[in-house]
């Protein structure tokens, strides 16, 4: 238990402490130091909640698919617990991306929802891995989870690649990306400040619930093998 | 576990690389349209439901109190549609600025739209100091005519 | 024996099981007619509007088709415990998956021409030379389904909730599928044919990535209890 032992360390409650504070700060940041857009005017402010929500949301799918692999290949019950909890954090954080953007398109291109390649894909992704959290529920067997729920976690991230790169393929209603793309970024240095400071924030939210969440499944699974409800972890 | 790859597995590793390979050739080509540009929209014929996208033409937009119409030309530099519609934009609708147009050709160069999507411009930039944000085409409108009787 | 021709083995038996029993043609054919008379009262007087809902139609019809062919497909085998048997006695297991999906996506094609001449009748589908541009779309699309269904059907199969998880989990994955096949079929019936080359090449992306996917991680989905 080695790696259990790291993640322990990691865990304690200070690094939950320092995400908190630094949520806090971005929230001053974001709704009082930074001047609203030109164009948009407060609403903007919606972008800092939107857009780390969705990279973190992709970065938790992606976890699962990576730990989901990982288990097909070692059969090592600790990559099992990484991918539950990426996928339940990617469909907070997805679900998150989803309710801000629809408050943001409202007030922006008038519209609560639009069959947008992007929004259509991100929708999708958010049913494929509520589909993944209601197939693990309905095992009741730990190991035939494990196994169906990683073949799920890797089909399920196949359409990922699809969801980043419709808004290039279809000219879609959505924007193109601001940050990551050739040249200099499109976003003035304060606003762009306010984004990653946020998003710094938010991964650190991010990290610490992942650890929480696998430390849970971990004793859930020590649990069930004291009662004799499964075998012993391996 | 250093046995030669059997044969299903060399079809399955080729499947899904010819999957990714023709992924991103259709990224390349970029074929799939979502929304049909004004020139584009010139050569189909009257009455399909179509999107439009195109610029909002500066000093195009009216508002007809009377009849509750809303009417402005959208352009994409070479071909411009005039569109009429019903539908109120949001507060960023300006002249300038993109907007999806859903709805159907009703001429030869006019456009009857059932709704109009604002389309933002991902250009992002602060409020100077002293600036407020610009109210859009359609309030400004709305209150000259408040001012006016 | 290698693992084609234990898969077109596999394939041959349970059409011919299917064939026998005629029963998914029926229950399939039933399901479109029934889906497309309700469609035709919804729509009323309007036949355009009928015409152009005409290709989405026949597509949700199969993806129903698709779900309860590719849950019997699977019991068949299932329910004897005849698996187990193919399980322990293949030099290859992923014959199963790939004799499954070829099975079934023989099935589909003939359930999309059940539907399609169904919908020539009932939904007043346009026919012309430019039909024929819709063979290459059916087999692709009844590839695409099949690969994506007979993997599915494994994982929502070993659960406790079969009836719900499947379309649950079959939907989304068969967006793409989906989508392309009914674009394409409104492209070619209605405006370009030359449209659907587009769609066609997406459709036939998806049913490569999934049936290359479906491949490598079939076993670990389909290993019995």
């Amino acid at each position: 238990m080695s790696a259990g032992g790291r993640l322990s360390r990691f865990s304690r409650p200070w690094v939950g402490v320092v995400a908190a504070a630094a949520t806090a700060c971005t929230v001053v940041f974001g709704l009082f130091i930074v001047p609203p857009d030109r164009l948009q005017g407060d609403v903007q402010r919606i972008m800092y909640i939107h857009v780390p929500s969705a990279w973190l949301g992709y970065l938790g799918f992606f976890i699962t698919f990576a730990a989901s692999a990982a288990f097909l290949w070692r059969r090592d019950p600790r990559y099992d617990r990484v991918a539950v909890a990426g996928a339940e954090l990617g469909l907070l954080f997805t679900g998150l991306t989803i309710v801000t953007g629809a408050l943001w398109g409202k007030a922006t291109w008038g519209v609560w929802w639009d069959w947008d390649p992007r929004l259509t894909t991100t929708a999708i992704l958010f049913v494929i891995y509520a589909g993944y959290v209601l197939l693990r529920g309905s095992i009741v067997d730990r190991w035939r989870r494990a196994r169906l729920a990683a073949v799920l976690g890797i089909i399920g991230f196949a359409d990922v690649p699809i969801v980043h790169f419709s808004v290039l393929w279809w000219r879609g209603l959505h924007q193109a990306p601001t940050v990551i793309q050739p040249g200099d970024p499109t976003i003035s240095h304060l606003l762009l400040a306010a984004l990653l400071l946020n998003l710094a924030s938010f991964t650190l939210l991010f990290a610490w619930l992942l650890v929480r969440r696998v430390e849970l499944e971990a004793d859930r699974d020590q649990v069930l093998a004291v009662i004799g409800e499964s075998e012993p972890a391996a | 576990m250093s046995r030669r790859p059997r044969p299903a597995t060399l079809l399955g590793l080729a499947l899904l690389s010819g999957a990714f390979l023709g992924l991103v050739g259709m990224g390349l080509t970029s074929a799939l349209v979502y929304y049909q540009t004004p020139t584009e929209l010139a050569s189909l014929p009257v009455g399909r439901a179509v999107r439009l996208y195109g610029i909002v033409a500066s000093g195009s937009v009216r508002w007809d109190a009377g009849t509750k119409t809303l009417r402005f030309a959208v352009t994409d530099g070479t071909t411009t549609f005039d569109v009429t519609t019903q539908n109120v934009p949001t507060a960023l609708f300006r002249e300038g600025i993109g907007v999806v147009l859903e709805g159907r050709k009703n001429g030869r160069r006019s456009f009857l739209a059932d709704a109009i999507l604002v389309k933002h411009s991902s250009v992002y930039e602060p409020l100077r100091p002293g600036e407020t944000v610009p109210p859009g085409v359609l309030q400004q409108i709305l209150a000259g005519k408040e001012a006016s009787p | 024996m290698n693992v084609f021709a234990d898969a077109a083995l596999l394939a041959a038996k349970d059409l011919r099981a299917e064939l026998r029993s005629r029963g998914a043609l029926v229950a399939a054919g039933t399901l479109g007619a029934v889906a497309f008379v309700v469609a035709a009262m919804a729509a009323g007087p309007d036949r355009a509007q009928l015409r152009q809902l005409a290709p989405a139609l026949t597509w949700l019809a199969l993806l129903y088709a698709a779900i309860a062919m590719a849950d019997r497909l699977d019991l068949v085998d299932r329910r004897d415990d005849a698996f187990s048997a193919l399980w322990l006695a293949l030099e290859d297991r992923r014959a199963i998956y790939l004799g499954k999906v070829l099975a079934l996506a023989v099935v589909l094609l003939v359930l999309q021409g059940v539907l399609f001449g169904l919908a020539v009748v009932l939904l007043d589908l346009p026919l012309s030379g430019e039909a024929l541009w819709l063979a290459p779309v059916a087999v692709v699309a009844a590839l695409g389904a099949a690969a994506t269904s007979v993997l599915v059907v494994a994982l929502a199969g070993a659960s406790g909730q079969r009836t719900l998880l499947m379309p649950l989990l079959l939907l989304p994955l068969m967006v793409p599928v989906l989508l392309a096949a009914v674009e394409s079929t409104g492209a070619i019936l209605v405006s370009a044919p030359a449209a659907a080359l587009q769609w066609l090449a997406l459709s036939a992306a998806q049913a490569a990535l999934f049936a290359g996917l479906g491949v490598l991680v079939y076993e670990h989905a389909a290993t019995p209890e």
